[in-house]
């Protein structure tokens, strides 16, 4: 018997092995046809058809292998598959985004098989998966009860410590006590006389950081402290073999530093700074240029004046007095070090001072005046020689001026900013700056934080862009400091274009960094302002094209999603921004994914410390507002843009049932860390900050707009809708566009250079869109509660009354002024150069909400399909010849037979002429664009026009040609509108 | 001057001023996380004053016997923050972390067309091993070096000899 099955499963293995052959090299659709090839010799073959419908999910045919998993689940109830059946579906689950059905599997194989620690183990995951941390939490218990090992434990100790991070509240009074209390006694357990130490009994540094993740928890930090000095603890900690170095007390480089710093974290915690400052002063002379270090030392030194208590070793115990001997000592930094230069060891003394002396300031425990003061009497020196010295080290390393660029305006006076200035100023004509041009970098630099640059006149501002522009002609190409002048090049252009309105200025930059994207390939922060500048010009295939060079991926797709969004749908584009977001989707979707497979690799390689992170990561990726962002916009867009069936338009407007928790969105843009962007002042980036809170709030409240109008509209195709279901969304998307309408008032985008493509609602708001949506959903409400006060099926119903349903469809003169109201009125005159992006603007935003109400005026007919139970409509037949004849003389019971039929015709010429005047209104900016004028004449004494003529003409075509594919996408959408639309009742959607 | 701690998942959301660059790849996420999953210890950060990300170093220790070495996945600076031998101190910290594991070497690999990269590593003590043919596949294949130092476990630094004949990625796969 055995012998028969051992050769079943040879046959059944040789059969499959071409399915997963194709399956591993990525050829779904070989894999297909080779599964249903065994399948026709074996049709219920359970590994065949779980790869069947692993193959359907890599084809996108979900629905497909659905079919084929719902019959193998209903067939699990009564049979057992071999392994590869369940692993297989797993894969199927999981690769379809459904890893909750998972769980089912395992939680029906473990009950059939209790003891068996593979299935048990495999429901942890898949518990694990799904962060449901309460089951997780039973499975690992019944698994250590069961199999005794300390890794089962520790997943149910993990469990327990994601529910007390999760619920805060039950955290501090349940969770965390019950996970110290389990944690306890299994450490009693196996505590015995020759081990009398926890860290004795720790397998790895995960159970060791599950520990200390409990002990934080409850706040037991003298306990963590004292854990962390045992000598074992360094040895869990220091990733090392046990065979290479015995059993002796070694530390590793990494260990002995992570402890260090862990103890310091906790010190900080319960006020020890006086111990703080100890161990700061024990490792000061082992650890190199450490910064962690200094700002520690020099925040204990701090904490421990405040508080008045004296300093360990009997030095002084004023501020002052302490200054001064700390500055002696920081002369003492890295004095052991032979490894380091001695450039490094200037710069860590130099920047230890300015932290030092900056946080006195700050905290207001000394003036300027004092610090001077005291830096004149004890070295001879003042805050802006030390700055002056740094400049004269350093100037040539890029990160110059960033070193220093938070303690400038701290230590300095206006005076001595203004004698820095002049210091750099000789510099640079002393250096005549052989190494490139790194003096007036820093110099520029310099003088822009502290505000020289907003006190230039026009003439001398121009003055200083063709001064820095020749230091750019005359530097080395591969030189970073030619690229960096283009920075302050195009930041001098655009205060003059946000401070004068002027787009000139945007021509300027965008010609500039055309050929600085030439002069420095390399270059990407000059793509990164490019993408801004083409953004506001509104050329989104330029932006793309950009983001491609950037080559941005995976999760740069998601900090840098501003780069790109909405500006592709803003500026017409429509195609692009559906395939934009579709593609922005699936990239989420893929992250859920791997971020669960690799947080079930937490588990398994008792890396415990990172479930938390991990678990945090998924949150700030699945509720990034941009993955929000590509599902709600795709679902308002697909419908009008790329659907062709009425069906799955509708399911597309519902979207997935998962309700979205707007309160919980995430913002992950990386405005920060782009290293040209970062030459202002505080006060500039405070204003940053601010749009960036504001800008994501706004981004939110569109998304919630959008969600809720297509919302109601999936109700209004709803075959089952009730009133009740529909007014409860229609009252919601009401408040919401009332509140939107109150606080989105002034449509005025930011000019600060970081804020990417604003999403321009105060626009949407105030241009009478939603009145044209408003009036349509008015009319849902009637028709769906005409709908409602019906009987139900089975149950005789009076013929519906069209008089009434006429009633309540919007008229076509209150559609047609509907539209009226925010159609661009944009004539050949009222063009102007550098503006065309407005019309543009105008242009798409219209089209979208033409196209939006169309799907909507679909839906009424489906609406009324719903409730004659039947296609009125197309039930009447069209009046032929004879009939108009008889039309003539029997008028009145035609025109009520026929009094539907004519409304929806009636929309026709009423959408056919808006859409005609639209239309005329792209021909009319085509021709603009065909001119040429959309830019104006690129006349300039200031810029080399020789130079820049051939970038000069690439701006122009670049320009040019994403203008008019977004035209030409929006004529071709209103042609083929105009063809279709009225195809009555057809399932065809018009702008297909 | 800067903190060089170990790397945290949430820093992949704030790496784009290294990222960016166009020698520097992005990979997808997993391949960060079960690099902090199995060599967490060889995934470290370098953090400036102000909080931006300076650079950072990935690795691994993997090999068997004699072979048991250190691996540079990558090392990349922020170009605002190079020339401060920055990625010099977090390889050395690689290096040492791989002597106290008991590695023979250190390797890694680098475009042959890198002369900036290879010179830097060159100074740092590394040599080249082997060339690597079509190492990098895109729009136009490149050769890799591999390139080595020995640790002090190699005491007659057998592990640099370098290979006269030029290796394929076959050859690599098989090792």
């Amino acid at each position: 018997m055995s012998k028969s099955i051992g050769a079943e499963e040879k046959v059944n293995t040789r059969r499959l092995k071409p399915v997963y052959d194709a399956l591993d090299g990525a050829q779904p659709k070989k894999a297909l046809q080779e599964a249903e090839k065994v399948l026709k010799k074996q049709p219920n073959m359970p590994a065949c058809r779980a790869l069947k419908a692993l193959s359907l999910i890599r084809l996108e045919r979900s629905q497909d292998a659905f079919d084929v998993l719902s019959g193998l689940e209903k067939e699990m109830e009564a049979l057992s598959f071999d392994d590869n059946t369940y692993s297989a579906m797993c894969h199927a689950y999981r690769e379809a985004f459904t890893p909750e059905r998972i769980p089912r599997m395992y939680e029906l194989l473990c009950s059939r098989n209790p003891q068996s620690e593979q299935y048990l183990t495999h429901l942890f995951m898949s518990y694990a998966r799904i962060r449901d941390y309460k089951k997780q939490q039973q499975v690992a218990m019944n698994l250590y009860k069961e199999f005794q090992k300390p890794a089962y434990f520790f997943w149910g100790i993990m469990s327990v410590v994601m529910q007390a991070i999760t619920d805060q509240k039950l955290g501090s009074t349940m969770f965390f006590p019950l996970a110290e209390k389990m944690i306890e006694k299994y450490f009693e357990n196996k505590i015995s006389g020759s081990t009398s130490k926890i860290s004795d009994v720790l397998n790895n540094d995960g159970e060791l950081k599950a520990y200390l993740m409990i002990l934080e928890g409850r706040g037991r930090y003298e306990d963590i402290i004292k854990l962390l000095e045992e000598s074992n603890t360094a040895r869990i900690v220091s990733h090392v073999d046990k065979k290479l170095w015995g059993t002796g007390p070694f530390i590793s480089s990494t260990a002995a530093e992570w402890i260090f710093r862990r103890i310091v974290k906790y010190l900080k915690i319960l006020k020890k700074h006086e111990k703080i400052h100890q161990e700061c002063e024990k490792m000061i002379k082992s650890m190199k240029s450490d910064w962690f270090l200094i700002e520690t030392y020099n925040e204990s030194l701090i904490s421990i004046l405040k508080s008045g208590s004296e300093i360990p070793d009997g030095k002084q115990s004023t501020i002052l007095s302490s200054f001064k001997s700390e500055l002696y000592n920081m002369e003492n930094f890295n004095s052991d070090e032979k490894t380091v230069s001695m450039d490094n060891v200037i710069r860590t003394k130099l920047l230890g001072r300015f932290e030092l002396m900056s946080r006195l300031v700050k905290e207001g425990e000394v003036n300027q005046q004092e610090l001077a003061t005291v830096l004149d009497s004890y070295l001879k020196s003042s805050p802006l020689e030390h700055f002056k010295t740094y400049c004269n080290y350093y100037y040539r390393n890029p990160s110059c001026f960033s070193d220093i660029r938070d303690y400038l305006l701290i230590l300095l006076n206006i005076d001595e900013q203004a004698e820095l200035v002049k210091h750099l100023e000789e510099s640079v004509s002393l250096q005549n700056d052989k190494s490139g041009c790194a003096s007036i970098v820093l110099l520029e630099r310099v003088k822009r934080l502290c505000g020289v640059h907003f006190l230039l006149t026009s003439d001398e501002r121009w003055d200083l862009i063709n001064s820095l522009f020749s230091a750019v002609q005359n530097s080395n190409d591969r030189d970073t400091c030619g690229a960096a002048l283009v920075h302050i090049i195009v930041f001098l252009l655009w205060d003059i274009y946000k401070l004068e309105d002027d787009h000139y200025a945007l021509y300027h930059i965008s010609v500039l960094l055309e050929f600085a994207a030439e002069k420095y390939p390399g270059e990407q922060n000059i793509r990164l302002l490019a993408c801004r500048v083409y953004g506001i010009l509104g050329a989104p295939d330029i932006v793309q094209s950009l983001t491609r060079q950037l080559d941005v991926k995976y999760i740069q797709r998601d900090t840098l999603a501003y780069l790109m969004f909405p500006l592709a749908e803003q500026y017409g584009s429509f195609r692009n921004a559906i395939v934009y977001y579709t593609g922005l989707s699936s990239m989420y979707d893929q992250h859920e994914r791997e971020i669960a497979e690799c947080l079930v690799n937490a588990y398994k390689f008792s890396q415990y410390d990172q479930v938390p992170k991990f678990i945090d990561l998924w949150e700030k990726s699945t509720n990034s507002v941009y993955a929000h962002a590509a599902d709600t916009c795709n679902q308002f867009l697909a419908p009008s843009f790329a659907v062709d069936n009425i069906d799955i338009a509708i399911q597309t407007l519902k979207g997935d049932d998962m309700s979205i928790k707007w309160d919980k969105l995430s913002d992950n843009r990386d405005l920060k860390s782009v290293s040209a962007f970062t030459v202002e002042n505080d006060k500039y980036y405070k204003e940053v900050d601010k749009w960036k809170e504001a800008s994501f709030v706004e981004i939110i409240d569109m998304l919630k707009y959008r969600h809720l109008i297509c919302r109601c509209a999936s109700l209004v195709g709803k075959e089952t809708i009730t009133y009740e279901e529909f007014s409860k969304q229609l009252i919601e998307l009401r408040i919401h566009q009332e509140y939107c309408q109150k606080t989105y008032v002034l449509d005025k985008p930011s000019k600060l250079i970081q804020a990417f493509t604003p999403s321009r609602f105060a626009h949407f708001m105030k241009s009478g869109y939603f009145e044209l949506l408003d009036l349509l959903f008015d009319s849902s409400a009637k028709l769906i509660a005409l709908k409602d006060s019906r009987k139900g099926p089975g149950e005789k119903n009076d013929e519906p009354d069209e008089e009434k349903i006429l009633e309540m469809l919007p008229a076509p003169d209150d559609v047609f002024n509907a539209i009226s109201k925010f159609l661009p009125k944009i004539t050949q005159e009222s063009l102007k150069p550098l503006l065309v992006q407005d019309a543009l603007f105008d242009c798409a935003e219209s089209v979208g909400v033409i196209m939006f109400s169309i799907v909507l005026i679909k839906l009424f007919e489906l609406l009324i399909c719903h409730i004659f139970g039947k296609n009125p409509v197309v039930a009447v037949p069209k009046p032929n010849k004879k009939d108009k004849k008889k039309k003539d003389t029997q008028e009145a019971p035609k025109e009520k037979k026929d009094g539907l039929v004519d409304r929806f015709e009636q929309m026709k010429p009423v959408y056919g002429e808006q859409l005609v005047k639209l239309d005329s209104t792209l021909d009319i900016l085509k021709d603009f664009v065909m001119s040429g004028e959309y830019l104006p004449i690129f006349e300039t004494n200031h810029f080399s026009q020789e130079i820049l003529e051939e970038h000069r003409k690439v701006v122009h075509i670049r320009l040019r040609d994403s203008y008019l594919n977004s035209i030409n996408h929006m004529k071709d959408i209103i042609s083929r509108t105009q063809k279709r639309f009225f195809t009555r009742f057809a399932d065809l959607l018009p702008g297909v | 001057m800067c903190t060089i701690r170990p790397f945290e998942v949430s820093d992949l959301l704030r790496f784009n001023n290294v990222n960016l660059d166009p020698l520097t790849e992005t990979y997808g996420l997993t391949f960060y996380m079960q690099y902090l999953l199995n060599w967490p210890e060889y995934f470290l950060v370098a953090e400036h004053p102000n909080g931006d990300i300076m650079g950072y170093i990935m690795g691994k220790a993997e090999g068997e016997g004699e072979n048991f070495h250190g691996h540079v996945t990558a090392v990349s600076i922020a170009p605002n923050y190079r020339r401060l031998h920055l990625a010099a101190q977090l390889m050395e910290r690689l290096e040492k972390l791989s002597d106290e594991k008991g590695c023979y070497y250190v390797d890694l690999f680098v475009r042959v067309s890198n002369e900036i990269a290879v010179k830097m590593y060159e100074n740092l003590g590394y040599s080249v091993y082997r060339r690597i043919i079509d190492y990098y596949s895109g729009e136009n294949d490149e050769d890799a070096f591999d390139m080595r130092k020995a640790l002090s476990r190699d005491v007659e630094k057998k592990s640099v000899i370098p290979l006269k004949h030029p290796v394929s990625c076959s050859e690599l796969e098989l090792e």
